[in-house]
């Protein structure tokens, strides 16, 4: 099988100078400047084939944009090998550039001032895209998002879940095979969110669109990407089935209980507690005991709100690294 | 070519987003050729002859020469790379399948194309209410080269402005070069001593840099107040240094752009 993404021992370093506070410290920095190296990806070993939908996931700092940086040519590698479609990324060459589109979602690559429209005349001719195909593409995904009405609208002025749908349709009007998607469901509601993952799920099945997806938000990891990587500390730390790698790791459910009153809270035995006080305690509770523990508390306690999240990212990735340990051990 | 052309329309679409602005600019350009007016009827007043320029001539020079330095928008280019530079955002000119020193070239011209079309009609309207008679050479020579050295001069300020730019990628900070910058191009365009105090030596050596060509001569040229000889001297340093500068930037670019770091992004 050919490989959309490879890259073999890929390793990424910067350099970054430490000053210490105040005065002195910039006096003392101007004469004498210390270096640090840090590692941000550290032989990383990646295969993609086309086709496939890949969730990158790893807690802030972890290394997942400076991967992304890496496959889209925006930064050189310090080491290893990469190949993006047949191509070395950083050599930035156009017909490379054709292929792949990035959506950064806290970058954007809409035109403020002028209307989403503008910015996709701009970037047709920027790629050249045939009349036929960009009128296409245009119809076609202003319909999948039902945001015709948005087109002719001044960017500055739509909601930020109105300008993330006209960046993702900015991005495909060339047909890129592979795409790379960078957090692009931050600070949306969830229907936006709901509305976009949908939409990638449709570009993904219907065109064969290899993405690559980077978020946070482990509901847009698990309904869309069958596989998913995990990042830490720059080190590849699991890459497999993504149900796999919640069931196995994401094991506990937390929970957020605000009491109606003041009273003092009693933790059920198999749970572990973040936080409590009289007004509010926040509970880990073991994935398949926590129906059973919400119903519990609804009876026992007063109850003025309840909020159910998976765990966070940083949680997960810190027991694949336990188990990797204990299995050496 | 042609998504260089979009480029172009693009930036002079967005110089007509804000209808305040497009008025203000032409108000701009009345109100500095009537202050002109003012100033040179009352340095003329009882005099036929002023530094040896007749009243039109002076008023037209003026004209011409703030005309095409009010074209040149390119001093935007070195601060506006070196900021997207440092805070990540000249990623989005990496990823695309465009030249950066393309895109910013047409960019700038689509705002000296707005600026010519907004200027001209602005400068026409003066000329009929306050009957100035704008001296323009009748040498059609003349015409053909000032015009082309205009063009050349712009381009040669994109060019030296986005080398000035890119240098972020390797010092991140570039103020010490656009401080030096500026205090190059007055020097070298008589704004910090007059040409005429400077010796011989000096000004001959400043005819070999392109500053002084890139408004002065073609204004001059355009006013016929110099021989079409004295600007081919000119156009051919112009078009030496948009070589050696255009070589450069792109040189630069490509050495350079390997330390980009995409911090911000």
């Amino acid at each position: 099988m050919n490989h959309v993404i490879t890259t073999k021992h890929l390793t990424k370093e910067y350099k970054r100078f430490e000053k210490e506070a105040g005065l002195k410290g910039s006096i003392k920095s101007l004469f004498r400047r210390k270096y640090e190296t840090k590692t941000a990806v550290s032989d990383f070993d990646l295969a993609i084939e086309p086709g496939e939908f890949v969730g990158l996931i790893g807690p802030n700092g972890a290394g997942k944009t400076t991967l992304v940086k890496m496959l889209t040519g925006i930064i050189a590698p310090t080491s290893g090998e990469i190949s993006v479609l047949g191509y070395y990324p950083n050599k930035l060459e156009n017909a490379f550039k054709k292929q792949y589109a990035v959506v950064m979602g806290q970058k954007s690559q809409l035109i403020y001032d002028m209307t989403a429209a503008d910015t996709f005349l701009l970037f047709k001719e920027m790629y050249e895209v045939p009349s036929d195909i960009y009128k296409r593409n245009m119809d076609l995904f202003t319909d999948l998002f039902n945001s015709k009405e948005y087109l002719n609208m001044q960017v500055r002025t739509l909601s930020l879940g109105e300008r993330m749908k006209m960046e993702l349709i900015t991005s495909l009007l060339h047909n890129p095979k592979v795409l790379f998607l960078d957090e692009p469901t931050i600070g949306l509601d969830a229907p936006a969110q709901r509305q976009i993952r949908e939409f990638l799920k449709e570009v993904n099945s219907k065109y064969g669109t290899t993405i690559l997806l980077t978020s946070h938000y482990m509901d847009d990891v698990r309904s869309l990407c069958p596989r998913s990587v995990v990042i830490g500390e720059g080190h590849k730390v699991y890459d497999g089935g993504t149900e796999e790698l919640f069931a196995s790791f994401q094991t506990h459910k937390k929970i957020t209980l605000q009491f109606a009153g003041e009273l003092e809270f009693t933790a059920p035995e198999c749970c572990i507690v973040v936080e409590a006080n009289s007004h509010k305690a926040i509970i880990m509770v073991p994935k398949e005991q926590s129906g059973r523990i919400l119903e519990q508390a609804m009876r026992d306690y007063p109850l003025k709100d309840i909020s159910v999240e998976e765990e966070d990212i940083s949680i997960v990735v810190e027991k694949i690294y336990r188990s990797r340990a204990e299995a050496k051990a | 070519m042609r998504k260089y052309l979009e480029v172009f329309r693009w930036s002079f679409k967005m110089q007509i987003v804000w209808r305040f602005d497009v008025a203000m600019t032409m108000v701009a350009t009345i109100g500095r050729i009537v202050a002109a007016w003012i100033l040179w009827s009352a340095a003329f007043s009882g005099k036929e002859l002023v530094g040896g320029f007749t009243f039109e001539a002076m008023l037209s020079y003026y004209i011409i020469g703030s005309f095409l330095a009010s074209l040149d928008m390119s001093n935007q280019i070195s601060s506006e790379v070196s900021y997207l530079i440092k805070d990540g955002g000249f990623s989005k000119h990496m990823v695309t399948p465009m030249n950066p020193f393309g895109f910013f070239g047409y960019m700038i011209a689509g705002e000296s194309a707005f600026h010519f079309a907004f200027s001209l009609i602005a400068a026409a309207v003066c000329a009929v209410l306050f009957r100035i008679k704008i001296v323009i050479t009748p040498d059609i020579t003349g015409l053909l080269l000032g015009g082309g050295m205009a063009f050349l001069g712009l381009l040669f300020m994109v060019g030296y402005h986005y080398l000035i730019g890119i240098l972020a990628f390797k010092f991140l900070d570039i103020g010490f070069f656009l401080h030096v910058q500026g205090s190059i191009i007055s020097f070298a365009t008589g704004a910090l001593v007059p040409l005429s105090l400077l010796s011989g030596t000096v000004v001959g050596v400043l005819r070999f840099l392109p500053f002084t060509h890139v408004v002065f001569t073609p204004a001059m040229l355009l006013t016929g107040q110099i021989s079409v000889d004295e600007g081919l001297f000119g156009a051919g340093v112009l078009l030496v240094w948009v070589a050696v500068i255009v070589f450069m930037g792109q040189t630069t670019y490509r050495r350079l752009r390997v330390r980009y770091e995409g911090v911000g992004i």
